[in-house]
């Protein structure tokens, strides 16, 4: 698998010479994990066996070794396992953080950084039978997405600590917007990473008319003359949530029967759609294949470097915001070296050494002067030029009034989902 | 365009095949008769399978004309010509089974099921292997497989049949065999057989007639008796049999002998029909032509036509039927005689190493030819090819 | 040593040995394993217990009844195309490639060298609706505006048949080059046309190749997934996509397991059928 995303890497920096990427573009595609790994037709019947033997038949009855101690506090015991996404922390040519470097530099801890991360329900996969087990999963730091923090709070499978006194530069530094989320209240168990908005986008030279709202992607009176050039993800969650917003319904308050209504506009949709995306949608819109499609803020940051006409749109009825989040699975072995590190990275240096280079919202506002302190000290025009254009955009600093239109997406308990699976399978397979 | 004489079945006009640079076949004329058995005779590479795809039409001339009865068909392809190949690896299709694959052509001319039926157990008879219809050619033996072969292509009645050494892969005893059924079969239908071989043992007991080639040429053609008896050319000589051969210069020549002389003076005649104007020759005759005389017996009657010559005997070997002796002229020459035993203690008997002896034969059974040098290479060819037979 | 030399007989089934431990361990038991897998019951989440529930495999294929003959038609037009490019190409390198052979032979297995994925996801880029080749065609006014390849069943079929071409090319080659030219001879000689030879001598004894083939193109086209996923649209939804989304993105691993089990079983049975009519051709001849 590592091999592959390398691959893909190479192939993606031969395309885009000297420009960061951001790991979305590569590896927001749920199917794309899968794409490396089951390319033969017995291996899903191999992974079947690695991923759910007999300790994960019998997770119904082993309980999470629940002591619900708080952990933090403690003196850090110099190792930090961490779990992240590819592509998704700053990096040299030689593929060495400078972040991590200078981390072990301050705090004497050594980190085993994996990109271990391509997808989060594989990567659940992968961890829950020791979860459910009541081991240790070899990390002690992981980021995952908003409604996998939820769902795997839910199971009791991550550790609860005290931000105020284990990440006081969260309390300080983070944006307000990300204190207290709906998918885990006062942060006892995760602070953000990065952050993106699930939103549209379109491209003005296939598109005469302004998009502002969910109409001009859902209505199929609006949608027939872009027939075949309507781009939908094939995340279920983006997608369905997405849907409610157009529906007019909050997500975080969605039932069962506002899913299966959802499910009738996106069928309804369906046949002028061209497909369902991953972050190979990105290059549908550049290559003109797509004119109106829905979009992750961070490629369409990265896409406007080649074409400053397409455009990102929040929508009226409004966007969503998911959030990436540093959280400890339960029973980690150095629970205080990964605070030191949630910690760490909330500094405003820090994050904007990790913003230049990923380019997704940044949790840290402050950071948004520091990159443009670093623009003015730049050696060369290209490099000023591209931090101000960080530092400036809307999509890596949104404004208050951006941020108070998104909306979260619903954490779906174990019954939800498998519905909304099925629905949502209805839409893209069939 | 002429037409071939109406008993000619296959006739060859200055064909040439030129395989890039290399001359395969070099401007080649040859007229083959209705019903005749032809052989192709000569060296491994001197071009004979060229020839027979060229009459088959598996390969195209590159000048001249070829004609099938009275038909040009130059240009044509196989399946146009009236001919089939006997090929040498047989080539029957593995996935049909015998009736299959002696039914193959008729199948594809529409023949009748039912005349097709009979046709070819027919055939299968002619070949003695009448119950064979439904095995695959895999589980036939070498022999059977010929046979079939040989079936496969008959069952057309062809105006004539190519055949490419297609007894080549066969044991001695079997080969011995098979020549016997192929002129047996040949003579009751009656069809054309164009034999390329380069065993002359071969080419001598089946053929009618034999051509034999060297270099993509014809070096001569004639009966076997013709070729052997009287061979026109040093590699012919050397090629159907034994000779010895004696460096001569012509001092007379009379209406229906010529007188040549040796080195030393030794008088030799030899019939003078055949030969041109030249005037070194060498003198040919047969071992098994010589009779050996003691020179003490002076007394000795023998015909005074005979021609006389006297050597030293260098080695005598008995080999039942015969005793091959080896006698060294005075010019050096070796000769080799082969005695016939007519009595278990014939006159020769006791005739012993070193012994002075001459040779006598019939004038009429000496042949003349050209003296040309430089045939060194081709002897040695002929050599290769012995040896490879055995 | 003194025990095998008594008891000869055993060899050839010690040499079979670690081809069978192979694969016990990595095709029997992950067979069972899947097949215990579909007959469970739960969620990644709260874990899964075997309730022998049988009735999922009529209920998959009820469900995804569409996907699965919409998989089996696109196999089945697949091998007929890869049958029908990658034969003559066999066949120009086996009679006529000479000494090219080898040199034909490389460029056709070329497409390995580089990943499949890889290919597929540059198919995109040349493809594209405003791409190089249809931009244009566009621009030059050869192609209606709205014209597009990508996300059709037609993108995705050219996808599956260029990406297994190379499989059916090779066992053909093996098999057409094996054929004696002298074979083709005879037929001609008993005045069999070109086409006659060809349909009577050199496909029969092509064959084997052919069956080889048309398995190895059938089969993973039939499974596949990665052409669908990168050039097709929702219209063409493969049996695999569900399998693939299934397990790794619903993470319900009983319904993929048995998924994939009806898909194996649909496979065997469709090449039993194949051999049966192979076999009566045959017989045919
Ligand atoms: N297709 C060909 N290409 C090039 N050379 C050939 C070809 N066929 C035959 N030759 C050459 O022509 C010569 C005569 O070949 P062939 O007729 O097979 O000889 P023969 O049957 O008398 O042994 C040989 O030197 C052979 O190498
Ligand atoms: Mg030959």
């Amino acid at each position: 698998m590592h091999d592959e995303s390398s691959i893909e890497r190479a192939i993606a920096r031969a395309l885009r010479p000297g420009r960061r990427l951001s790991r979305r573009r590569f590896l927001r595609d749920s199917g794309r994990g899968a794409i490396v790994a089951g390319s033969a037709l017995s291996l899903p019947a191999i992974l079947a066996a690695c991923g759910i033997g007999p300790a994960g038949s019998t997770a119904g009855s082993a309980a999470p070794s629940a002591s619900n101690k708080v952990v933090g506090g403690g003196e850090p015991a110099g190792t930090l396992n961490f779990a992240n996404w590819p592509l998704y922390i700053d990096q040299d040519d030689n593929g060495k953080s400078e972040t991590l470097r200078m981390f072990t530099e301050a705090t004497g801890i050594e980190v085993n950084y994996d990109e271990k991360i391509e997808d989060n329900q594989s990567f659940f996969g992968i961890i829950q039978p020791a979860l459910a087990a009541g081991e240790d999963t070899g990390y002690d730091l992981m980021v995952i997405t908003d409604w996998l923090v939820g769902n795997m709070l839910r199971l009791g499978f991550l550790e609860e600590f005290d931000v105020a006194t284990s990440v006081p530069n969260f309390v300080a530094n983070a944006a307000p917007k990300y204190h207290d989320p709906v998918y885990d209240p006062d942060n006892r168990h995760s602070v953000p990473w990065q952050s993106g908005l699930t939103a549209m986008a379109y491209n003005p030279a296939l598109v005469s008319e302004e998009i502002t709202s969910l109409k001009q992607l859902f209505d199929p009176a609006f949608i027939e003359k872009y027939s075949g050039k309507i781009g939908m993800f094939t995340e279920m969650r983006d997608t369905m949530n997405l849907t409610l917003l157009y529906l007019g319904v909050d997500p975080a308050k969605a039932t069962v029967a506002d899913a299966e209504r959802a499910r009738d506009v996106l069928m309804a949709q369906a046949p002028y759609v061209r497909g369902y995306y991953g972050n190979d949608f990105a290059q549908g819109l550049a290559d003109g294949s797509l004119a109106i499609t829905m979009a992750w803020s961070g490629d369409i940051f990265q896409l406007q470097f080649d074409n400053p006409d397409l455009k990102l749109v929040v929508p009226e009825e409004g966007a969503i915001l998911w959030v990436d989040n540093m959280t400890i699975p339960k029973g980690a072995q150095h629970p205080n070296d990964a605070l030191a590190m949630m910690d760490f990275v909330y500094q405003p240096e820090i994050a904007a050494q990790i913003t230049e280079y990923v380019n997704y919202i940044c949790p840290v506002p402050a950071a948004q002067e520091v990159i443009r302190q670093h623009a003015e000290e730049a050696d060369n025009q290209d490099d000023a030029d591209y931090l101000n254009a960080v530092a400036d955009s809307e999509l890596v600093f949104p404004s208050e009034d951006m941020l108070s239109r998104t909306y979260s997406y619903k954490v779906l308990d174990e019954d939800e989902e498998r519905q909304w699976n099925e629905l949502f399978g209805e839409v893209v397979q069939g | 365009m002429v037409g071939s004489a109406p008993n000619t079945d296959v006739r060859l006009d200055r064909v040439t095949k030129r395989f890039g640079d290399f001359t395969a076949v070099d401007d080649l004329s040859l007229e083959i008769r209705q019903g005749e058995f032809f052989s192709l005779l000569g060296p491994s590479g001197c071009g004979k399978t060229t020839t027979l795809r060229m009459i088959g039409g598996f390969e195209q001339v590159t000048a001249g004309s070829v004609f099938i009865g009275e038909r040009e068909v130059t240009g044509l392809p196989a399946f146009r010509r009236d001919a089939n190949t006997v090929f040498q690896s047989y080539a029957l299709f593995p996935h049909l089974d015998v009736f299959e694959n002696v039914a193959f052509g008729l199948r594809r001319r529409k023949v009748s099921t039912d005349d097709i039926r009979q046709q070819v157990e027919g055939m299968l008879k002619l070949v003695e292997l009448p119950d064979y219809g439904r095995r695959k050619p895999s589980q036939l033996s070498g022999g059977q497989q010929q046979r079939i072969a040989l079936a496969r292509a008959l069952v057309n009645h062809p105006r004539v049949l190519l055949l490419d050494e297609p007894l080549g892969a066969l044991d001695l005893k079997l080969r011995k065999q098979m020549q016997v059924e192929l002129k047996r079969i040949q003579g009751e239908i009656g069809i054309t057989f164009i034999f390329v071989t380069h065993d002359q043992d071969e080419a001598m007991t089946m053929s009618d007639r034999i051509a034999v080639m060297r270099n993509g040429r014809i070096e001569q053609l004639g009966t076997p008796e013709q070729l052997y008896e009287t061979p026109r050319t040093e590699f012919v000589a050397g090629f159907l049999g034994v000779s010895n051969l004696l460096d001569a210069e012509v001092a007379v020549r009379g209406e229906r002998f010529i007188e040549a002389h040796l080195s030393d003076g030794t008088r030799l005649r030899a019939p003078a029909d055949g030969l041109d104007g030249t005037r070194l020759v060498r003198i040919g005759v047969r071992p098994e032509k010589l009779r050996v005389l003691p020179v003490t017996d002076a007394a000795e009657p023998h015909d005074s036509d005979s021609n006389l010559l006297e050597g030293t005997v260098l080695d005598a070997s008995y080999i039942g039927v015969s005793t091959q002796y080896l006698v060294e002229t005075a010019d050096g020459t070796r000769l080799t005689v082969y005695a016939q035993n007519l009595e278990t203690s014939g006159a020769n008997e006791g005739l012993a190493d070193g012994q002075r002896v001459r040779l006598a034969w019939k004038p009429q059974h000496t042949f003349v030819i050209a003296r040309n040098t430089g045939d060194e290479g081709d002897d040695q060819a002929k050599e290769d090819e012995t040896k490879d037979h055995a | 040593m003194g025990w095998l030399r008594r008891h000869r007989s055993i060899i050839p089934y010690l040499f079979l040995l670690p081809g069978g431990l192979w694969l016990i361990v990595f095709f029997v038991l992950p067979l069972l394993t899947t097949l215990s897998v579909s007959l469970q019951e739960g969620s990644l989440g709260s874990g899964y217990r075997l309730t022998f529930n049988f009735a999922i495999f009529p209920e998959s294929i009820m469900r995804w009844n569409e996907q699965f003959v919409r998989s089996l038609q696109y196999g089945l037009i697949v091998t007929i195309l890869t049958m029908l490019i990658g034969y003559p190409m066999a066949y120009t390198i086996a009679f006529r490639g000479g000494r090219y052979k080898s040199a034909l032979l490389l460029l056709v297995i070329m497409p390995f060298f580089t990943s499949f994925i890889i290919r597929t996801i540059s198919w995109k880029f040349i493809l594209a609706d405003e791409g190089f080749v249809l931009g244009t065609l566009k621009d030059w006014g050869v192609l209606d505006p709205s014209f597009r390849l990508l996300a059709t069943p037609m993108a995705v079929i050219s996808g599956i048949t260029y990406n297994f071409l190379p499989f059916v090319v090779l066992p053909l080659y093996v098999a057409l080059e094996r054929i004696d030219p002298k074979l083709i001879e005879a037929a001609n000689d008993l005045y069999a046309t070109r086409r006659q030879a060809f349909l009577k001598v050199t496909l029969p004894l092509s064959m084997p190749g052919v069956f080889a083939a048309s398995l190895l193109s059938f089969i993973p086209a039939v499974g596949d997934y990665l052409n669908a996923e990168l050039l097709g649209s929702r219209q063409t939804t493969m049996i695999g996509n569900v399998i693939q989304r299934l397990f790794l993105v619903n993470n319900d691993y009983p319904q993929a397991s048995a998924l994939s089990l009806v898909l194996m079983v649909g496979i065997l049975v469709s090449i039993f059928i194949y051999m049966r009519v192979l076999r009566g051709q045959e017989l045919g001849t």
